[in-house]
């Protein structure tokens, strides 16, 4: 597939998820994979702002810790911060230049061997809910092209979490942002369970998670919230399959 | 982006057993804050009803009563997991047919409920109501939340007891929780066998007497480092 085919493809898919009934988590999620298959990018994820102006991340190209430390670590100070607080793309940042900027953060990314990172605002006219981080492993500049191409997926990320069914009174932006803040922490708690059920990692938790959500037409966060509170009955998903037996050893945490 | 004056409600909640009293008053003060006549946090979610847990003066106490009798109303709706801003009660006349008319005859002309929740654990439901019809200013909604995230806290406290501990509303509110912090609950509840509400009570219980801050503990029991059912009774 031409990358104008993938790219068609990404916008058909979010147009038709978003008429749809959809789980935003899973969303977002998918968003952040489209970012990284779309942008000359390595990694992205979405950081959403609560009701004090904190950034949580919310969904991620990959659930590897390290990637999810260094969204963690914006909290204080990085190109997420910026681009939510001012409402400004932040592209094209070299770290190894950063170090005044965003001391913490510029460190531990080069630690992970990101070179540069960018931040989109997600925003819908003059709010801005939180942002779109990308990470690029090589020396290589986001083009204009990706930038407006990043920009949009962005949009696209905000307009689903403005669309949310569940939410009474639509038009209340702050209460669609605590809902899904609070599925995010549903799926957290969710992947802890089924990880000390099963003896598996969490990362290896969220994926069985997820891909027995789609399997099953199950919105993500009702599954999650049904597995986090024990009223889940998905038999396979809580024990896996009968050949695998319950005493194998502790596997290596992540 | 709290308000001052629920900044000063908030820290009326941090207090432990001993401030019992600065807790109740704090219901009245958090009324003012917020625009409304009266609040009332309400402890249990679904049709075993609520016990009725902070706050609630006569209005909304009656309130509750009505929800649970009429089986409709704010509390019911918040419960299912988005917060009610009815600013109008007139206008939901045609969603709570009968409590929108009772409420009415309270002299109640606004509605308001949050849902108390951290992810999966759903502790109750906070309600607010004012005899004059309007929205919440937007301040009061970020308030509101706050407030809610608070009081859940404190209605945990509530109902898993551990002597000597605080709310902890100041050390470490559920927003400033690493994801670990909810992995872990999952991984204790599973490990103890017990409630994820009780797994966190647990959690905060330990790393309040270990002296560490929550997220530090919560990543040990996430690398498996640390685990509650290996733990002297």
């Amino acid at each position: 597939m031409t990358r104008e085919e993938q790219l068609v493809e990404a916008f058909v898919e979010a147009a038709d998820t978003l008429v749809d009934d959809f789980d935003v988590i899973e969303f977002l999620h998918t968003v952040a994979g489209r970012c990284v298959q779309l942008l000359d990018v390595d990694a992205a994820g979405l950081m959403l702002a609560d009701h004090l102006g904190q950034l949580h991340a919310s969904a991620s190209s990959t659930e590897s810790a390290r990637l999810l430390e260094l969204f963690e670590l914006q909290a204080d100070a990085g190109p997420c911060m910026e681009a939510f607080r001012t409402g400004e793309q932040v592209v094209n940042v070299d770290l190894k230049a950063s170090q005044d900027r965003w001391p913490r953060f510029a460190e531990e990314a080069q630690a992970a061997g990101y070179v540069s990172v960018h931040a989109l605002p997600l925003r819908l006219r003059t709010v801005v809910i939180g942002a779109l981080n990308l990470f690029c492993s090589r020396p290589v500049a986001l083009s204009e092209a990706d930038t407006r191409t990043g920009q949009a997926l962005a949009d696209v990320a905000t307009i689903g979490i403005l669309a949310q069914r569940s939410v009474r009174q639509s038009e209340l932006l702050a209460a669609q942002l605590q809902q899904a803040l609070n599925s995010r922490v549903g799926i957290e708690q969710a992947k802890g369970v089924l990880a000390e059920r099963r003896q598996i990692t969490v990362d290896e938790a969220f994926t069985l998670l997820r891909s027995h959500a789609r399997d099953h037409n199950l919105h993500l966060s009702d599954l999650a919230r049904q597995v986090a509170d024990g009223s889940s009955t998905a038999a396979e998903l809580l024990s896996g399959p009968q050949e695998r037996f319950a005493n194998a050893s502790t596997p290596e945490a992540s | 982006m709290v308000s001052n004056r629920m900044a000063r409600v908030l820290q009326l909640l941090d207090g432990g057993p001993q401030r019992r009293g600065a807790v109740e008053s704090a219901a009245v003060q958090a009324a003012e804050a917020l625009g409304v006549d009266g609040l009332c946090a309400g402890l249990g979610t679904g049709s075993t009803g609520m016990v009725l847990s902070w706050g609630c003066e006569t209005v909304s106490a009656r309130l509750e009563e009505l929800q649970f009798t009429l089986g409709e109303g704010p509390g019911p709706d918040a419960a299912a997991g988005a917060p009610v801003l009815a600013a109008d009660l007139t206008a939901m006349r045609a969603h709570w047919p009968a409590f929108a008319s009772e409420a009415a005859a309270l002299g109640v002309r606004a509605v308001f409920a949050w849902p108390l929740r951290i992810g999966a654990i759903s502790v109750g439901t906070l309600i607010a109501h004012r005899a004059t019809a309007g929205p919440l200013a937007e301040e009061a909604l970020a308030d509101a939340y706050a407030l809610a995230e608070a009081v859940t806290l404190v209605m945990l406290h509530q109902q898993y007891p551990t002597a000597g501990l605080p709310p902890q509303h100041d050390q470490a509110s559920p927003a400033t929780y690493r994801a670990e912090v909810h992995q872990a609950v999952g991984m204790i509840s599973v490990q103890l066998g017990v409630g994820l509400a009780e797994a966190l009570a647990r959690l905060r219980a330990y790393a309040y007497s270990a002296e560490r801050p929550i997220n530090e503990v919560a990543a040990l029991v996430v690398a498996r480092s640390l685990r509650f059912n290996e733990l002297d009774p």
